[in-house]
């Protein structure tokens, strides 16, 4: 059996594990990268689209060039990767379990470990739609590897279940490569995905788009041959007599995301109820020296937010590594606290607050709103406001802020949203 | 009367999405109404005038480690000829290995526009 010893291990080579790595290889430790794909840079090899790095790089690029420019960092570094590797075994001590072609089963050694596994796509039966078990069914992703990857076209006249991005794009990606596409099908009263992806994707193409709607049945013998939709009241139900038969050989779901944890509850990692990690400010998670960051985290929109916080992750590895002899710090456990319209903050807890520390944190309003104030507050008063015309639960709010930690009370900070005050008398 | 032209613009500037109205009428200057910045008057300006699409798809290769390579045009082309580029850039097929930042199809269909690799494809060894 293959052993390695190494000092972080990054699980997972897209676009988190990349940053990550290169983070804590720049710190000056020894760093391996585990990928069971054949190559690395994970999903942003089949985003071939563009609009990735606009905050990163300062330049609009393709999720294959993001990926490609810091493939191309590894070159002048140490960092040991590892491709068509899968982990099947994380332990609590940082031990590693891994199979290859090549080798077999590997046995690694690490004192830090970045976690760095993405997230997985919502299948067909997350969302329970009832019908035929037919060919013909996939996850918009899988189906968006097929043709920008794989050279496969999988549909000729298609239904799209959610209005997610990956929804919107693979309407437009099919339709240019000679598919019907003849419903976005969408059981919230707007797109869920970005208003640039609504207007190019679907309106330049004349793609109907159904709100408040929801597929109620798929049809089909061998392979799918139509779908039911109906309209749904406001709390998704369907409405009687809203029926309506659309026929496709293929239907594709964008209906979310998962962060992929498995790996991380076998090293016995708490999880929050957005199933990521619970993690500090620091991207660690309830076992000291594992860390976190991107889509495994929380379930991002934009890659170049995943940058920054894998490097964080990545950075605070390798600090973790060289810290180990001076042995464990204490942690102070500031707890952060969804308040008012905000679904869940990254990071839950602050552990170690100074004056000096600028601290991240990342929210999604629970629902859409104009005019409001992000807002940090403590014990009643607002440490920290800014202030937003427009957001959306589809686009995650970062703030980096200092805290003065003398106006933390009670080891509790609540991120809320709320609305824009008024300045004097309006006149 | 006078001939009067209106077109409604969804502006993708920002998340906002105002919704912009641009009246033609002969003889005078554009009328745009509805964006509340100067970013969203330019883009309806332009979309109004000339629509343009940046060209995403992917070409064929051969003897590489995928059967498929994702390219771009390195700047947009006008949005009714997205179909005409995506058709003529299918037919041909591309050798591995590729790198990055290749031009793949120069002067695509005499657009003043090229096709580049968005990502290196190695050799099959």
């Amino acid at each position: 059996m293959k052993e390695v010893a190494t000092d972080v291990a990054v699980i997972g080579g897209g676009p988190s594990g990349l940053a990550a790595a290169l983070e804590a290889a720049n710190n000056g430790v020894r760093v391996l990268i585990l990928e069971r794909d054949f190559e690395l840079g994970g999903i942003l090899q089949q985003c071939i689209h563009n609009g990735f790095g606009l905050r990163y790089f300062k330049e609009e690029l393709t999720g294959p060039e993001y990926a490609q420019r810091f493939i191309n960092q590894l070159v002048d570094t140490n960092i040991q990767a590892l491709c068509g590797t899968m982990v099947i075994d994380l332990k609590p001590d940082k031990s590693i379990t891994a199979v290859n072609k090549s080798d077999g089963v590997v046995m690694i050694r690490s004192q830090a470990v970045v976690l760095a596994m993405g997230c997985r796509e919502r299948a067909r039966g997350a969302i329970n739609v009832p019908g035929d078990r037919c060919a013909g069914i996939f996850p918009a992703g899988l189906a968006q590897r097929f043709v920008n990857m794989e050279g496969y076209m999988p549909a000729k006249s298609v239904v799209i279940v959610g209005s997610g991005d990956i929804g919107m794009i693979m309407a437009r990606r099919l339709t240019l490569e000679g598919a019907k596409v003849n419903a976005v099908v969408e059981v919230l009263p707007y797109a869920a995905g970005l208003i640039r992806n609504r207007v190019q994707c679907l309106e330049d193409y004349n793609i109907p788009l159904y709100l408040c709607h929801t597929v109620t049945h798929i049809h089909g013998k061998d392979r799918v041959q139509g779908v039911t939709i109906s309209q749904v009241d406001d709390k998704w139900r369907p409405l009687q007599g809203t029926n309506r038969y659309i026929e496709c050989d293929t239907v594709l779901f964008s209906v979310g995301l998962i962060p992929e944890n498995e790996l991380s509850q076998k090293a016995g990692v708490a999880l929050s109820s957005t199933g990521g990690p619970v993690v500090n400010e620091l991207c660690e998670t309830s076992v000291p020296g594992i860390f976190a960051a991107g889509n495994v985290l929380q379930v991002h929109d934009l890659v170049d937010w995943v940058t920054l916080e894998a490097q964080r992750a990545g950075n605070n590895a390798a600090q973790y590594v060289k810290n180990l002899a001076k042995g464990a710090t204490e942690r102070e456990r500031i707890k952060v606290i969804p308040g008012d319209n905000v679904g869940y903050v990254v990071p839950q807890f602050v552990d170690h607050l100074t004056t000096d520390t600028k601290i991240q944190f990342s929210f999604r309003p629970k629902a859409p709103d104009n005019n409001v104030q992000a807002q940090i507050e403590s014990g009643g008063s607002v440490l920290s406001k800014r202030k937003h015309p427009h957001v959306i639960p589809s686009e995650m709010i970062n703030v980096i802020t200092k805290l003065d930690p003398s106006a933390v009370k009670n080891k509790e900070i609540t991120v809320r949203i709320v609305p824009q005050p008024q300045k004097g008398a309006v006149e | 009367m006078t001939q009067e032209k209106v077109a409604h613009i969804t502006c993708i500037i920002c998340p906002s999405g105002c919704q912009i109205t641009v009246t033609e009428r002969p003889g005078s200057p554009l009328e745009i109404e509805g964006a509340t910045c100067k970013r969203g008057t330019e883009y309806a300006e332009q979309e109004y005038r000339e629509p343009k699409r940046m060209l995403i798809t992917t070409m064929r290769v051969d003897g590489g480690t995928l059967a498929v390579i994702p390219v771009r045009s390195n700047k947009g082309l006008p949005k009714q000829r997205i179909f005409d580029a995506v058709e003529h850039v299918s037919h041909i097929a591309l050798r591995a290995p590729i790198k990055m930042g290749t031009v793949v199809v120069p002067n695509l269909l005499n657009l003043g526009v090229d096709v580049i690799a968005s990502r290196d494809i190695e050799r099959v060894p």
